[in-house]
């Protein structure tokens, strides 16, 4: 029973209240919007445990195999350069090299075991169409399309990526041309020339 | 959204997915309650986009700090509290701003074209009664009366004792039944 069923003017209260039950609705990519958000807090938490258990790893290391940081002076650093030089050419002597392996490049995106599906994200209601570029398809521009999601307003793509750190981004065409775009949330990198692309960290599938 | 069986699941099997990396499960979860809490975070809050702000930051912490959530079967409630309290600290961040009323736009369902002028002035009424109302007081009316809660799960999703709360809900609804005398009959 509400409280005010006993008061005189219930009526009126009631109106007040039903006229609050309308039912209120969010914008059609609420839900997008959030889990895009959702997806860059699941990575970045990916990225912290990576580097929590890359710190683990480092500090567990044996001595020889911990990084070290050695300050040396600028004549210091000279002799030290000369004599690893030195020291170079004489091996160059003495070891014979073994033929180098033959490098392989393959189009696409890399297929080794224990890959595991990622999905990439991007709401642009003014896009026309978005492509997704990366260190795992060479930067290749129009190998992976995204798919506009029924809303229009977001895009959509999932793709297999092998364990490990990836760069990637967006290329968005619309009214104006194309242009460059990193995931806004996702940590991002710059390269020498200023580019900025985003990260993303792959766990190993499970 | 196509979630297949997965929208068919309880909360705790969602949450079970999610916490153990089905990231989209807790898409469901998002649909599920969104509508649900849109209304109150609204009229907490006075303005949609409000609303969609606390929305999306209650969404977003909730999942967060999924692993904290004690009771997955009450993924419900514990989403309430977080929304509830989202609501608290924009109201709080933001009360030095004019006050806005809840616009009756297109993006207001029920609110639309279709209304007569009449309706749409009396909806604009009770909005600003409602936002007259201090900050406790209007959310315990609104979780009492307009989400229809009971006092047990108010106090549950807000902290507050149950007397307390029914003495808020009280002075409540005396004051908007002031508020908006003339206008309401």
């Amino acid at each position: 029973m509400m409280d005010w069923n006993d008061e005189p003017d219930r009526a009126s209260v009631e109106k007040i209240i039903n006229h609050l039950r309308t039912p209120v609705s969010l914008d059609e990519t609420f839900d997008l919007r959030v889990m895009s958000a959702v997806h860059g807090v699941a990575l970045a938490q990916v990225d912290a445990q990576h580097s929590v258990s890359e710190a683990t790893e480092e500090n567990a290391a044996p001595w020889w195999r911990k990084k070290y940081t050695v300050r040396l002076s600028a004549w210091s650093g000279l002799a030290l350069a000369a004599s690893i030089f030195g020291i170079m050419l004489i091996g160059a002597k003495i070891i014979s090299r073994p033929a180098a392996a033959p490098v392989v490049r393959t189009a696409g995106i890399q297929r080794p075991a224990g890959l595991k599906t990622v999905n990439f994200i991007l709401v642009d209601e003014s896009a026309r169409q978005v492509w997704l570029v990366g260190d795992f398809n060479g930067w290749s521009k129009k190998q992976i399309p995204l798919e506009r999601a029924a809303n229009g307003r977001a895009w959509t793509v999932s793709i297999p990526l092998s364990q490990g750190r990836h760069e990637y981004a967006f290329i968005v065409a619309d009214e104006n041309g194309e242009r460059w775009v990193a995931d806004p949330l996702t940590p991002a990198v710059e390269d020498d020339f200023g580019t900025t692309s985003s990260i993303v960290r792959v766990e190993a599938a499970s | 959204m196509g979630h297949g069986s997965l929208s068919e699941r309880p909360d705790a099997s969602i949450v079970a997915a999610v916490l153990t990396g089905n990231t989209d499960a807790y898409g469901v979860l998002v649909y599920r309650y969104r509508d649900a809490y849109t209304r109150f975070a609204a009229h907490m809050l006075g303005s949609l986009e409000d609303a969609d702000d606390a929305l999306q930051l209650a969404f977003v912490r909730a999942f967060r700090n999924l692993a904290q959530c004690r009771d997955p079967d009450k993924f419900g409630s514990w989403l309430y509290q977080i929304v509830v309290n989202e609501c608290r600290t924009l109201a709080a961040r933001r009360a030095k701003r004019e006050r806005r009323m809840i616009r009756s736009d297109e993006r207001m369902n029920g609110a639309s074209t279709n209304h007569p002028a009449n309706e749409m002035a009396l909806h604009d009424e009770i909005q600003y009664a409602l936002s007259r109302l201090e900050p406790a007081q209007r959310e315990a009316f609104l979780l009492r009366h307009v989400e229809a809660l009971s006092y047990e799960e108010i106090s549950e999703i807000t902290g507050d004792g149950i007397s307390a709360l029914k003495m808020r809900v009280k002075r409540a609804t005396a004051r908007l039944r002031d508020l908006l005398e003339g206008v309401v009959t």
